[in-house]
């Protein structure tokens, strides 16, 4: 396909008698004054990414202050508004619509059941007596991120959606872990608060190991 | 070595938010009559001060384009040759061309009697509701540089001829380009919008030497992905954090582990 050009152009430097067309071999031709419709040209190089460059991830795997350590599966917002948390109480969701480990802004977002009627209390019980200091690792297939809690909050269930700390896009790089708690009224649909754990990021981001 | 040559340079304040918005405003197709696209593939004139001739396998796309403009090509997938000239230097190369590229004419780090060509390959993979992806390509006569959004470094070390790029909430941040290891702005700070649902390159181009650092912004739509933000987190069910449940729970835990003991 770059044969035409370089024959047209082969016979362009002909025709001006340049001496140099005894050296086709050289990967750009001189540029002469002539306007030839084709001058020899070489693949334009293509430009690289900076070797700063973080290709972001969802998480797979979050470490509790524990040491215990939880699946993450990505999940959604259902049709009724609520996060459709992964049933298996071991498993956490991650809201596909926060952000990622290696976003430069905004909350990763994860969420787990404190309990179930099959499985009873979850690994996310924890999260009920967790305390400022404690340590937090959310892991992707490439990336990992350590985080230091620095609240832990009873939040009206009502009230979650207007907390931005917990859901936006803006702001530092930090992670909300949400589970249930407070009161248990069945008739008003189970637990009446979430307990929201918000971390900010210790160190910098590190290859998963 | 390298601040004394950045020092060198006037300090020229840039008004890069107004020649933001004019950019922003300018139709990327600017011939009525471009066929849908199979590909997207745009030339950026990113040398300031020359009038510039581009053709594309010979054909003259358009004569004297000025620094910062951007010209759609309507070109078939597969290699083409594109030519920039003026009177005092002629650049050509083949671009193989695919998808959304950017074909940039644009000055080497260290300045040289002859501007160069690099292709920028546009990512237009999806990116979550109320985000919008950020690509800054290094094209100016400058060593590495960083780029500051909102006091904050968002991209470290990008040499002539890269580009870095992350997903961002889409809000105005005020953006700066600093020479990697500090020193004075380069460029800017200036008020950069970033738009939800689309990709915004930056090219920075031009010379802190000669006072011609200027940026050129481009914004190509994207499609978006990931669900929205919840308004419910229902996360329990059982109750068992409730000490009569709880109890109550264990009763019956022990009732049909002991069952189950009984039965196997």
């Amino acid at each position: 396909m770059t044969v035409r050009p370089w024959l047209t152009a082969l016979a362009g430097l002909a025709l001006t008698g340049c001496s140099v067309a005894a050296a086709p071999s050289e990967g750009s031709a001189p540029v002469d004054a002539t306007p030839s419709p084709a001058v020899s040209a070489s693949p334009a190089p293509v430009a690289h990414q900076a070797a700063s460059q973080v290709e972001p991830e969802r998480p797979r795997h979050v470490t509790l202050p524990s040491g215990r350590v939880m699946g993450v599966d990505v999940v959604g917002t259902g049709a009724d508004g609520a996060l459709e948390i992964p049933v298996d109480i071991r498993r956490a969701g991650w809201w596909d619509g926060g952000s990622r480990l290696g976003d430069p802004f905004g909350s990763v977002v994860l969420a787990a059941h404190v309990d179930s009627f099959t499985q009873g209390l979850g690994p996310a019980v924890e999260l009920l007596s967790a305390e400022v200091g404690e340590h937090v690792r959310l892991a992707a297939a490439h990336l990992t991120q350590d985080y230091r809690v620095t609240s832990v909050r009873l939040v009206p269930r009502f009230d979650l959606r207007h907390q931005t700390a917990v859901f936006s896009a803006l702001g530092g790089r930090r992670l909300a872990l949400i589970t249930c708690g407070g009161t248990y009224d069945k008739a008003r649909g189970g637990y009446q608060d979430n307990v929201v754990v918000l971390a900010r990021p210790v160190g910098p981001l590190r290859p998963t190991r | 070595m390298r601040s004394r040559f950045l020092r060198r340079g006037p300090r020229a304040t840039l008004v890069l938010v107004a020649s933001t918005a004019a950019l922003l405003a300018v139709p990327l197709s600017s011939g009525a009559a471009h066929a849908a696209g199979t590909t997207s593939t745009y030339v950026v004139q990113g040398v300031p001060g020359a009038a510039v001739d581009v053709t594309v396998d010979g054909k003259v796309v358009q004569s004297g384009v000025a620094a910062k403009q951007v010209l759609p090509l309507d070109v078939s997938a597969g290699s083409h040759t594109v030519t920039f000239s003026t009177a005092q230097w002629k650049v050509s190369q083949t671009v193989d061309v695919s998808g959304s590229q950017d074909v940039v004419l644009h000055w080497p780090a260290d300045a040289t009697d002859k501007p160069e060509v690099t292709v920028f390959t546009n990512d237009l993979s999806a990116v979550a509701a109320g985000k919008g992806r950020l690509s800054v390509a290094h094209t100016a006569v400058v060593p590495p540089a960083d780029i500051l959004a909102g006091g904050k470094t968002l991209f470290t070390n990008i040499a002539n001829g890269e580009f870095v790029s992350a997903v961002v909430p889409a809000t105005t941040y005020n953006v700066a380009v600093v020479p990697t290891g500090g020193g004075k702005p380069l460029l800017g700070p200036v008020d950069l919008p970033i738009k939800a649902g689309a990709l915004t390159r930056v090219f920075a181009i031009g010379a802190p030497r000669n006072g011609s650092m200027d940026a050129v912004v481009q914004v190509i739509p994207v499609g978006s992905t990931g669900s929205g933000q919840p308004s419910l987190v229902h996360a329990g069910s059982a109750g068992l954090l409730d000490p009569a449940r709880a109890a109550m729970w264990s009763f019956l835990e022990r009732f049909l582990a002991g069952a189950l003991g009984w039965w196997v």
